[in-house]
């Protein structure tokens, strides 16, 4: 799926005739200016409004805010490749348990990122 | 034509009396933005101009389709002939590549489909872009004139046969 948009949020609320208002209703906020901040790309969704508004349209977080996944993807590789190389030279059990999860957590998140932008 | 991405950012504008209608398509049958935008004043052209700037400015688009209002084009009044080439002097300014479609040539590519007037071809658009239903218009009956929306649905076709032609070059 190829996302050349930060989010997809305006084109879906449009789609179904929804004002910022009536969406900001659904989400549970009071004004539709929260709305608009989060198309405009001026604030990132809360936790709750994204997962409404996953809700709402029936779409994938990956496919509405493809922005802030990416961002989010970029973040967690950062300290995970952190974490490993502090990890590294501990030859106790735990931590090659934790380093071997590392290397899985890092190849999935790489492989989520570039299947997104294909 | 052929550097363009399958998922470039289109712009399409239809130019009226009252201002303009622009879609801005992601792929093909993707609408990200629209709107219709009137107009009113003296300075119609100018103001025209500016908010179609800022949709330049917003988006960035990788082209511009436009109606043709050339001498070999569709036959359009001075105002909107005049806007048309400052949109292209915009366009070529910053680099984006221009395709411009007659009426005549609009209607061809959608005859196939059995559109013989601009009513039944935005009901052909709607049927296919979901997001644009809600603003199919009523009928036009003799005494009324061409309702606003229409615009929207005359973006809309322009950008389809550009579509259609980038399709058929590939």
């Amino acid at each position: 799926m190829h996302h050349r948009h930060q989010s997809y949020l305006r084109p879906h609320r449009r789609r179904w005739g929804l004002t910022q208002q009536e969406l900001a209703f659904l989400i549970g906020v009071k004004s539709r200016t929260a709305i608009s901040r989060i198309e405009g790309l001026k604030r990132k969704p809360s936790l709750n409004a994204a997962l409404i508004c996953t809700m709402i349209f029936d779409i994938p977080a990956l496919e509405l805010f493809p922005g802030l996944l990416s961002e989010l993807r970029q973040a967690i590789l950062a300290r995970a490749n952190e974490l490993y190389d502090d990890l590294q030279g501990d030859s106790s059990k735990a931590a090659r348990l934790k380093l071997d999860f590392l290397e899985q957590l890092m190849e999935r998140v790489n492989a989520k990122h570039s299947a997104s932008t294909i | 034509m052929r550097m363009l991405r399958r998922y470039a950012l289109v712009l399409s504008v239809y130019l009226n009396t009252r201002g303009f209608a622009f879609i801005v398509f992601e792929g093909h049958l993707s609408p990200f933005d629209w709107g219709i935008r009137e107009t009113r004043g003296p300075k119609k052209n100018n103001t025209c101009l500016i908010r179609i700037t800022k949709i330049f400015d917003r988006y960035a688009p990788d082209a511009l389709v436009i109606q043709d209002t050339s001498d070999s084009g569709t036959e359009r009044a001075p105002r909107i002939r005049n806007l048309n080439s400052s949109l292209v002097k915009l366009a070529r300014h910053r680099g984006i590549p221009v395709f411009a479609y007659s009426r005549d040539r609009v209607r061809r590519a959608f005859e196939s489909y059995g559109c013989p007037n601009k009513e039944s071809l935005a009901e052909l658009i709607a049927k296919h872009i979901p997001a644009f239903e809600q603003y199919v218009p009523p009928p036009r009956r003799l005494w009324m004139s061409e309702d606003r929306r229409m615009g929207l649905f005359d973006a809309a076709a322009l950008a389809l046969v550009f579509f259609q032609t980038l399709t058929s070059q590939m």
